[in-house]
């Protein structure tokens, strides 16, 4: 069930991780593009990989796009990493704001839990900025039909609230 | 789980309890992923402090909420000797539940920490129930693939448990033993159907196992519960439907489908520190979960601020002279008076040793500028930049010069450098600047810069007079009708002339113009000439180009509802919020000092505050106060 990045990954030296989703899909990846996630790095350091790592919390297509993100990023990560397998900064700048561009809810948000479950920081700083810069400028009302939530306040609370911050809410 | 991994988790000094008794009935608990930790202060058995770990594999303790027993209870000075147990905490939110124990019964409540509420939940059926005897939080799951289903019974406990109507708890009973199994023929007790006739409650679709996982018969038996439960809430008793309407919203989620109803608050507190401070305090009204998290102290470090209080000082008479104590006033009303959301925990800049009386000069971004008078010798002082909010400082160096000097400022913008600058205007004898000092925090030392406003125009500046850091330059009021400005480097120098409408002959309220720095550009503000009822204000939208744009004008009687008031009234122009078109002002009457916003788009007045010291004068400080957690100050502590 090895999906298309698997393939594509470099072919690299060192060991190979097995990556396996929550719908059992399969990843193979090199230590070095696993490793970008902390959690993963501190499962390779304790030597608990050997039979591929399960990732319950973690869909096939988001690990696919996770997998694609460290593939493009192994080289940066890298010590000192082979420069030719490296991708130029430019490629990278590129990949990146066309990946977070694309991004919209739900995939959005199912992405920064995987990047926060795998501890994968810049993968978070930049799904975060995503949405940041998306809210920036919302109104309470759009806010809470993005992240589900219910307004919780009585009237009488969210207008104290309001009056309290007024300045906040002019244009 | 496999017996290889062994752990001690050490508890940070202020969550021991020397009180063995209060000691021994500490909780703990795992709620969304955490270690919950819950035990009342040391020798305080008022206060309940909850910690949690956030990261387990780290053992970093952070403290989470500071819950008044009182709370727990509506009365005050309840007490942990008071009967009362901690039993449980909601896998799924920041709900805790107890049992209360007074006149032989035990009521089984629970209190939401985020929002302070209270619920009562049932009378616990055992009158005789005892701290220790089980209570036990039940999350029903589907999955029992690896258990033959006839052995389930096996999870009950050994005196047979019974699901509570209210079904997170699991609850023992000393009843007899037939009693129980006529419950079980009821369907009260039997694991099988519990999760289908009681356990409803466990949180909504978090009690179904994750559909992901499961295999096709369970999911779709979770698809029937689902169902089973959607028809179900319709025509529940109401203190269930309340409770189950309650917990929702306390979990801040209602759409199941959506993943950022997952998002944890940390992650929340990540997106939000992404966002200028005015959507941040805009996003304050979406839900109460939203509330409490931008204003709690934990995030305080992540988030942008805006504008919290003012800084000024009151006098204090000892038995040898008055000294001066700072003082913060905050303009958040409510949320000051908890301790744990203070901006500023020691206003009294106590922090600072060995010195007898602060004096607040002037406050720029997060850090303030005090003239410190030494206990001994007492004629000594220093000049002294701290930041209240992380009470981290630094003492500046003398200054070396022959000259006098008039005017000491502040200089900091953390988007442009992470160290700030001191100015202090030199003057000749006949009270002419004669050059400036700067200091860097960087290279930690005064660099002497002549003047380079020009010598035609002598230029004067009050030592008191307003200023503005602005664009990486601070901005002075000259007598000589102009605003005079100089970087942080000493290289480049500023004069902004006025307009003809914006100088005032009259000297008295010549000096009494104001200057100030709101979203990004330089206000100023002044009486028409020969009018002293009418306030001015005027900006300078593009600073390179040095042209003024009119603003406002304000009647006087606008800020006091009074007509034909005058300057020579005692009020005095403190400060412009940096993100909005309010100005605030100190109106001095009858030995009382109020502290008053305008807001010049609305027309509205707002009284803020008394200011505490009745002596306050036009030019004591009440300085405008931004909290910046930035650390590049050296830390003493």
């Amino acid at each position: 069930m090895a999906a298309a990045a698997a393939e594509a990954t470099i072919d690299g030296g060192g060991k190979m991780i097995i990556l396996i989703s929550a719908d059992g899909k399969r990843f193979e990846v090199t230590e070095a593009v696993a490793s970008q996630s902390q959690l993963i790095s501190n499962m390779i350091e304790d030597d608990c990989t050997e039979n591929g790592v399960r990732l319950p919390n973690v869909d096939g297509d988001i690990l696919t796009m996770v997998v694609d993100y460290c593939n493009m990023h192994a080289g940066d990560a890298a010590a000192d990493g082979d420069t030719t397998k490296a991708s130029s900064t430019e490629e990278l700048k590129k990949f990146d704001a066309e990946l977070v561009q694309a991004l919209e809810n739900p995939v959005l948000f199912k992405l920064i839990l995987a990047a926060n479950f795998l501890n994968i920081k810049s993968l978070l700083d930049m799904t975060c900025q995503r949405v940041a810069d998306m809210m920036s400028g919302k109104t309470p009302e759009q806010m809470r039909e993005t992240f589900s939530i219910e307004n919780d306040f009585t009237p009488e609370e969210e207008a104290a609230i309001r009056q309290e911050n007024a300045w906040a809410f002019d244009d | 789980m496999e017996g290889k991994k062994w752990k001690t988790i050490p508890f940070l000094e202020q969550m021991n309890c020397q009180c063995f008794c209060s000691g021994n009935l500490a909780f703990i608990g795992q709620s969304q992923g955490h270690l919950y930790y819950i035990n009342s202060r040391n020798r305080d058995s008022s206060i309940l402090s909850v910690w949690t770990l956030d990261d387990y594999c780290s053992r970093q303790w952070s403290f989470k909420y500071n819950i008044s027993t009182s709370q727990l209870f509506g009365w005050t000075n309840m007490r942990l000797e008071r009967k009362y147990n901690l039993i449980a905490i909601h896998p799924d939110c920041n709900m805790i539940f107890y049992v209360s124990r007074d006149e032989g019964q035990n009521t089984l409540l629970s209190y939401d920490m985020d929002r302070g509420e209270i619920n009562s939940i049932c009378n616990i059926r055992d009158p005789f129930w005892n701290p220790w005897d089980p209570c036990l939080p039940y999350v029903p799951v589907f999955m029992e693939n690896r258990i033959p289903p006839q052995k389930s019974s096996s999870f009950l406990p050994k005196r047979l448990g019974r699901n509570l109507s209210l079904g997170a708890i699991k609850i023992s009973e000393h009843g007899p033993a037939e009693r129980v199994k006529e419950e079980c023929k009821e369907g009260h007790g039997n694991i099988d159907n519990a999760g289908a006739g009681e356990g409803e409650d466990a949180a909504g679709e978090e009690a179904a196992p994750p559909k992901e996982a499961a295999e096709p018969d369970l999911a779709m038996l979770s698809a029937k519960v689902d169902a089973f439960l959607a028809g179900r809430e319709a025509d529940a008793p109401t203190s269930f439907s309340e409770l189950e309407r309650a917990t929702k919203k306390r979990c801040g989620g209602i759409d199941g489908d959506n993943p950022a109803a997952d998002l944890t608050d940390d992650l929340i507190v990540e997106i939000l520190s992404r966002l200028p401070a005015k959507s941040v305090c805009r996003f304050k009204c979406v839900s109460w979960r939203w509330r409490r998290l931008i204003s709690h102290r934990d995030h305080r470090k992540k988030l942008p601020h805006t504008l919290a209080g003012f800084i000024s000082h009151y006098s204090v008479p000892l038995h040898d002279g008055i000294v001066l104590m700072p003082h913060f006033d905050s303009i958040d009303g409510g949320q000051e008076d908890e301790e744990e959301h203070r901006l500023v925990p020691d206003p009294s800049l106590s922090f600072l040793p060995g010195y007898r009386t602060i004096f607040p000069k002037d406050c720029c971004n997060g850090l303030l500028l005090c003239l410190c008078c030494k206990n001994s010798p007492r004629d000594e002082s220093d000049y002294v930049v701290c930041n209240p909010a992380t009470q981290r400082w630094i003492i500046l160096p003398e200054i070396d010069r022959a000259d006098p000097v008039s005017t000491v400022r502040l200089g900091f913008d953390p988007a442009l450098s992470p160290y700030f600058h001191v100015f202090a205007i030199l003057e000749h004898v006949d009270g002419c600047v004669s050059g400036v000092e700067i200091f860097s925090l960087e290279t930690g030392a005064w660099s002497h810069r002549e003047n380079g406003w020009g010598d035609e125009d002598d230029h004067t500046v009050h030592p008191d007079a307003k200023s503005a850091f602005v664009d990486g330059m601070v901005n002075f009021i000259s007598y000589n009708s102009a605003i005079i400005a100089v970087d942080t480097e000493g290289k480049k120098w500023k004069t902004i002339p006025f307009l003809e409408e914006m100088t005032c002959e009259c000297i008295s309220n010549g000096i009494l113009a104001f200057i100030g720095q709101s979203q990004g550009h330089l206000y100023y503000i002044n009486f028409r000439d020969r009018d002293s009822s009418i306030l001015s204000v005027w900006t300078l939208d593009d600073y390179c180009s040095c042209g003024w744009s009119f603003k406002y004008n304000i009647r006087t009687s606008q800020l006091f509802g009074w007509t034909n008031m005058k300057l020579e009234r005692e009020y005095s122009l403190i400060a412009i919020h940096p993100e909005c078109n309010l100005i605030f002002y100190v109106f001095r009457d009858e030995g009382q000092n109020t502290l008053l916003s305008y807001d010049m788009d609305r027309g509205k007045v707002n009284s803020i505050c008394n200011m505490r010291d009745p002596f306050w004068k036009t030019w004591d400080p009440c300085l405008p106060y931004v909290p910046v957690f930035m650390e590049s100050l050296p830390d003493h502590a």
